[in-house]
C-alpha cells in the first residue's frame, strides 16, 4: 500500500479497447499526478476520446487495467467514481435551471441542502455566473454554457475532471480567453485536469504535459517544451507546430541528405548506421544567410516568401521537391526590404543540437 | 377591422403615402412599391390567412358551445341563453354512462398505449437487434391499415377466442391502433436525444434509473404527454373499432350518438361536447400550472 503523495491520481497499465475490428486503444499506459493539468493530443480517431472515457467508466476496457487513487477501478460503476466530466456538446439540463444544473451532482451524493446552497453559490461566483442561476440553459450564450458545464462538475471536487474538447464549439476570441480562464480556475482548485483536444496551440499553452496519441498508441509523453523542442518521433513533429523533416541515411556523427550532403547531427546509439532516418529542423531554429561557425548549413532557393507582421516565413527548395520551412523574426536588426527575393539563393544554417534524428 | 391586422396594416399605408412623397423623393417610392417580391418575404397578408384557417378549425366548435345554450331545440336558430340542454344531459342516466365509459376506455387506453408506445420507442432507437427492422415495419403497417379492417379482424379474433364483446374488448381495441402514434412521436424525440446528457447524469452521481427518472423522462415528457394526449382524444372519439368491439351493456358516447340519430339528433350533444372540451382545457392549464410553481418554489431562496 501506497501513500497517497507517492501513487498517481490516474494511472492506466497497458489498457486496450478495440471495437469490432478497430483497436482503438492500444496498450496504453500513463501515470497522472496529483494537480496535473494533464492534455491528450491526436487527430480525431486516435483513441485519445476513448481513453477518456475509460476513465470515466464509459467504456470498459478489454484488457489492462485503470487505477484512480490508487485502487482499481475495474468494477466501479461511472456514478461512483471520484471522477466527473465536462461533455464536448455541455450536455446540460435543459429542463432545469443553471442552479439545478451544478446542484445536480451534491443532490445524487445526499450533501445537506444547506452545504448544497452555500457549495453552489461559491461554484457559480467562480465561473462569474451567479446572476444567471434561475436562466435555462438555452438562454445562455455558448460560452456561459460552457461555464455552467464546468461549474456542474467542479462543484462535486472530484479527484480528476475529464475534459472533452470542451473549448471546441466557442469561436476563436472566446476560445483564447477560455483557456485563460480555465487554467486560472485549474490552479485555484488544484483538481487534476485531463484535457482531450485536438488543438496542438490549445495543449502547448495549458498544459503541465502532454500525452500525443496517433492510431490508439501512445506517441510521446512531457512537458510542451519537451515535445515541442525533442520530439520522438516524425509523427509528433509533424503533428506540433511546423517542422522541417529532411529524409536522409545514418552515416558516421552525421545523415547523408538526399542531396548527397552530410549534415551533422546526434545519432541515437540505437539507430545503425544505413537506417533511413528524418533530419528534423525547426523552422524558428534555421538562419537564413549568416554562416557561423560549428553549424550546419545547406544551400537553397527561395521559392516562396509569406509576410506574416512579426515575421517573415520562406519556403526554400534544397533540391527538386526538397523544400525547408524558414520561420525569421522582424527584429530591428533583420532586413527591412526584400533582400530574400522569390529566385534568390540563400544558404541556411542551424545549430547541429537543433537538427533531430527521428527514424522514419 | 382590428381583428385583420394586415387590412388594417394596408389601409394605413395606402394613407401614409402622400405623406412620404413629400418627405423623400417620388422616385424612391416607386422603387420601393416595385420591387420584385422574394420567396422569404412575409406574405402581406399572413395575418388575414392566419386568422381565417383558425376561423375554419374554431368555428364549428364555437358553435357547438352557443348552440349548447340555446333555448330552442333547433340547431340553426338560437333562442334565449338556457341551461335546458345541460338539465336535459345531468338527467339522461343513458348518456351519462356512456360518457363515463368513453373517459374510461380512453384514459385506460392512454395510460396502457403510452406505456407501451414508449417502450417500443426506446427499443427501436436503442437496442441493437435484427428485430428492429421488421418490427418497425410491423408497426407502421398497423398504422395504414384501414381502420375498418383492423375492426373487423379484431372482431374476429374477440370472438374466435371466445371472449364476451364488452368496454374491455374496447379499450384492447383501441390500445392496438394507439401504440403506433405514440411511438412515432416518442421516437421522433429519442433519435435527436444527446445521449451524451444521460451519461453526464450517471457521471454526476445519479445511478441508471436515478437518470432516467431525472433526465431522460423529464426531457421526454412533452413528447409523451403529446402523444398520450392524442391517444386520449382519439381514443374518445373512435366510432369504427367502437363500434365492432363493443357488446350489449353500455354504448361508448360516438356509438351512442350514432345510434341516437334514429331518433333525431337533440342539442343535449352540444351540452357534451361543450362539457368535454372545458373538463379537457382545464386540464392541461392544470397541469402547466402546477409545474410552474412547483420551479418557482424550488429556487425561492434564490431571490433573497
Amino acid at each position: 500500500m501506497s501513500t497517497p503523495a507517492e501513487s498517481p491520481t490516474v494511472r492506466l497499465d497497458g489498457v486496450v479497447k478495440r471495437f469490432n475490428q478497430l483497436t482503438a486503444v492500444d496498450h496504453l499506459n500513463l501515470q497522472i499526478a496529483k494537480g496535473e493539468f494533464f492534455s491528450m493530443l491526436g487527430p480525431s480517431g486516435c483513441g485519445k476520446t476513448t481513453t477518456l472515457r475509460i476513465i470515466a467508466g464509459f467504456e470498459q476496457p478489454d484488457e489492462g487495467g485503470v487505477f484512480l487513487e490508487g485502487q482499481s477501478v475495474a468494477h466501479t460503476p461511472p456514478y461512483r467514481r471520484n471522477v466527473n466530466t465536462v461533455f464536448q456538446s455541455y450536455a446540460l439540463f435543459e429542463h432545469l435551471s443553471v442552479w439545478d444544473n451544478v446542484a445536480f451532482g451534491p443532490r445524487r451524493r445526499k450533501v445537506p441542502e444547506a452545504e448544497i446552497r452555500k457549495r453552489v453559490g461559491e461554484m457559480l461566483e467562480l465561473v462569474r455566473l451567479k446572476p444567471k442561476a434561475t436562466a435555462m440553459p438555452r438562454q445562455l450564450s455558448g460560452g456561459q454554457q460552457q461555464r455552467v458545464a464546468l461549474a456542474r462538475a467542479l462543484v462535486n471536487l472530484p479527484a480528476v475532471l475529464l475534459l472533452d474538447e470542451p473549448l471546441g464549439a466557442l469561436d476563436l476570441q472566446l476560445r483564447k480567453q477560455m483557456q485563460i480562464e480555465l487554467k486560472e480556475i485549474q490552479r485555484t482548485v488544484g483538481i487534476t485536469f485531463i484535457y482531450v483536444t485536438h488543438d496542438q496551440e490549445e495543449a502547448l499553452t495549458m498544459s503541465d504535459r502532454i500525452a500525443v496519441m496517433n492510431e490508439g498508441i501512445l506517441q510521446q509523453c512531457g512537458t510542451p517544451e519537451e515535445i515541442y523542442e525533442r520530439p520522438a518521433n516524425a509523427f509528433v513533429a509533424g503533428f506540433i507546430g511546423i517542422s522541417n523533416l529532411l529524409p536522409g541515411q545514418v552515416e558516421d556523427h552525421g545523415v547523408r541528405l538526399q542531396t548527397g550532403q552530410v549534415v551533422l547531427a546526434e545519432v541515437d546509439a540505437g539507430i545503425p548506421a544505413g537506417t533511413t532516418v528524418f533530419v528534423c529542423v525547426r523552422p524558428e531554429k534555421l538562419r537564413l544567410g549568416t554562416h557561423e561557425a560549428g553549424q550546419v548549413s545547406v544551400e537553397g532557393t527561395v521559392v516562396e516568401t509569406v509576410y506574416l507582421g512579426t515575421a517573415t516565413q520562406y519556403m526554400v527548395e534544397l533540391a527538386p521537391g526538397l523544400r525547408l520551412v524558414a520561420i525569421e523574426n522582424n527584429v530591428h536588426t533583420a532586413r527591412t526590404d526584400g533582400r530574400l527575393a522569390r529566385g534568390s539563393k540563400v544558404t541556411i544554417g542551424w545549430l547541429p543540437e537543433h537538427g533531430r534524428v527521428l527514424r522514419s | 377591422m382590428s381583428q385583420f391586422p394586415a387590412l388594417h396594416r394596408a389601409e394605413v399605408a395606402v394613407a401614409e403615402r402622400p405623406g412620404v412623397g413629400i418627405a423623400a423623393p417620388p422616385a424612391v417610392v416607386q422603387g420601393r412599391r416595385q420591387r420584385p417580391p422574394r420567396p422569404f418575404d412575409r406574405p402581406r397578408f399572413l395575418s388575414l390567412f392566419t386568422a381565417l384557417v383558425y376561423v375554419y378549425l374554431f368555428a364549428p366548435i364555437l358553435v357547438v358551445v352557443i348552440f349548447s345554450f340555446n333555448s330552442k331545440r333547433s340547431t340553426q336558430v338560437f333562442g334565449s341563453f338556457s341551461l335546458t340542454w345541460y338539465r336535459q344531459l345531468l338527467n339522461d342516466s343513458g348518456m351519462i354512462a356512456s360518457l363515463t365509459a368513453s373517459i374510461e376506455i380512453a384514459f385506460i387506453t392512454m395510460v396502457v398505449a403510452t406505456a407501451l408506445g414508449t417502450l417500443l420507442a426506446f427499443g427501436l432507437v436503442r437496442a441493437r437487434s435484427r428485430a428492429n427492422r421488421p418490427t418497425d415495419v410491423l408497426m407502421l403497417t398497423n398504422l395504414v391499415s384501414p381502420e375498418i379492417v383492423t375492426a373487423i379482424a379484431l372482431l374476429l379474433v374477440f370472438t374466435q377466442l371466445g371472449l364476451t364483446l364488452s368496454l374491455t374488448t374496447v379499450i384492447l381495441g383501441h390500445i392496438t391502433f394507439s401504440i403506433a402514434y405514440v411511438t412515432i412521436i416518442v421516437r421522433g424525440r429519442l433519435v435527436t436525444f444527446n445521449t451524451e446528457v444521460e451519461e453526464a447524469a450517471l457521471d454526476l452521481g445519479a445511478t441508471n434509473v436515478q437518470a432516467i427518472r431525472l433526465v431522460t423522462l423529464p426531457l421526454l415528457w412533452p413528447a409523451v404527454i403529446a402523444s398520450a394526449l392524442l391517444v386520449f382524444v382519439m381514443s374518445f372519439d373512435d366510432f369504427v373499432t367502437s363500434y365492432f368491439t363493443s357488446g350489449v351493456e353500455v354504448a361508448p358516447l360516438p356509438v351512442r350518438i350514432y345510434s341516437m340519430i334514429h331518433f333525431g339528433v337533440t342539442p343535449e350533444i352540444n351540452a357534451v361536447g361543450t362539457l368535454m372540451m372545458v373538463i379537457t382545457i382545464s386540464i392541461v392549464l392544470l397541469a402547466l400550472a402546477v409545474y410552474s410553481r412547483q420551479q418557482r418554489a424550488r429556487l425561492a431562496f434564490l431571490a433573497e
